[in-house]
């Protein structure tokens, strides 16, 4: 279905500024932040940008270039070790393809996750997952979907 | 490779008919004239019916600084960050159609470190752009329903702040 998106386009846009094969050169350089909104632009950026081959491509990306010989947690699940804050307590979840998920806890309860993403050697909020109760393997999961 | 010396010139006609004549090892950092003087089709001025002469202009002012060598280990240095100076201005073109053009040049001529360059640049400006401004500097049409657009805005609510 994604593929006939693109396909679909390419027919009708001869007068496209860039051809859509470029774009993906152009998109790949953009932090997941620009990249999730640019899903907005039209159905065949936003099946390029959900597609695993491009997602893959990013990642790729990121980690050529901006990753400079640090040691990137990545592919596999990694539990680690809490940080604790005094009213909030941070722990790390896990961690797959170049992103990485704390969960934040309030009090008792868990009250959020939040999941970031490697960028210029910085780690960047991209977002919270809020009132999930679930486990460690689908949050990463989602976590990716969300990328 | 074919047997090349450093003096051969090729010849390079552009969409508008303009000619240019540019050293083969200069020629040779695209990909695409590459295999054409690799497959002996370079006797005779190469067409490029997708390349303006304004562009092919730019084209072969890059890839001629990309093509000079540095004489010693001191002097590559000053020429690693001349030659950084020298694309970071390059780039920085008065009417953005020229940056498309040089993508899309890039992009035909297979130099892969223009289209690096100049891909990294269009990415740049679209940083922090409305969804509507990327729309309209690519020519994108919408072809979302409204519907389908709010249902995508709000699945990725947090990154429109």
């Amino acid at each position: 279905m994604e593929e006939t998106c693109i396909t679909k386009k390419r027919k009708v846009s001869s007068q496209e500024f860039i051809p859509e094969e470029i774009y993906e050169e152009i998109l790949v350089r953009l932090d997941v932040e620009d990249l999730i909104r640019c899903k907005s632009v039209c159905k065949s950026w936003k099946s390029l940008i959900s597609h695993r081959h491009f997602i893959k491509a990013h990642q790729d990306y990121c980690f050529n270039n901006n990753n400079n010989g640090q040691t990137m947690i990545s592919q596999a699940v990694i539990p680690i070790y809490a940080v604790n804050h005094p009213d909030q307590k941070y722990y790390i979840v896990g961690s797959a393809n170049g992103l990485i998920v704390f969960g934040v806890t309030k009090g008792m309860y868990q009250t959020s996750f939040q999941v970031l993403s490697l960028k210029s050697n910085v780690w960047k909020l991209i977002g919270h997952v809020n009132g999930i109760y679930v486990v460690m393997e689908s949050l990463l999961l989602y976590a990716v979907g969300l990328w | 490779m074919s047997s090349s010396s450093s003096s051969k010139m090729i010849e390079l006609r552009s969409s508008d008919g303009e000619t240019f004549h540019v050293e083969e090892t200069v020629v040779l950092q695209s990909e695409t004239i590459k295999q054409m003087i690799d497959d002996d089709c370079a006797n005779a001025a190469i067409p490029l019916p997708n390349v303006t002469s304004m562009t092919l202009a730019k084209v072969i002012e890059y890839i001629k600084k990309h093509a000079e060598k540095p004489k010693d280990d001191d002097d590559k240095k000053v020429a690693e960050e001349d030659l950084k100076k020298f694309d970071a201005e390059f780039v920085k073109v008065d009417q953005e159609s020229m940056l498309f053009d040089l993508v899309r040049a890039a992009n035909y001529l297979n130099i892969k470190s223009l289209l690096d360059l100049t891909c990294q640049a269009v990415a740049d400006s679209i940083k922090d752009l409305s969804v509507e401004e990327v729309r309209k500097k690519f020519n994108i049409q919408n072809d979302f329903t409204p519907e389908e657009e709010a249902k995508v805005r709000k699945e990725n609510a947090w990154a429109f702040d």
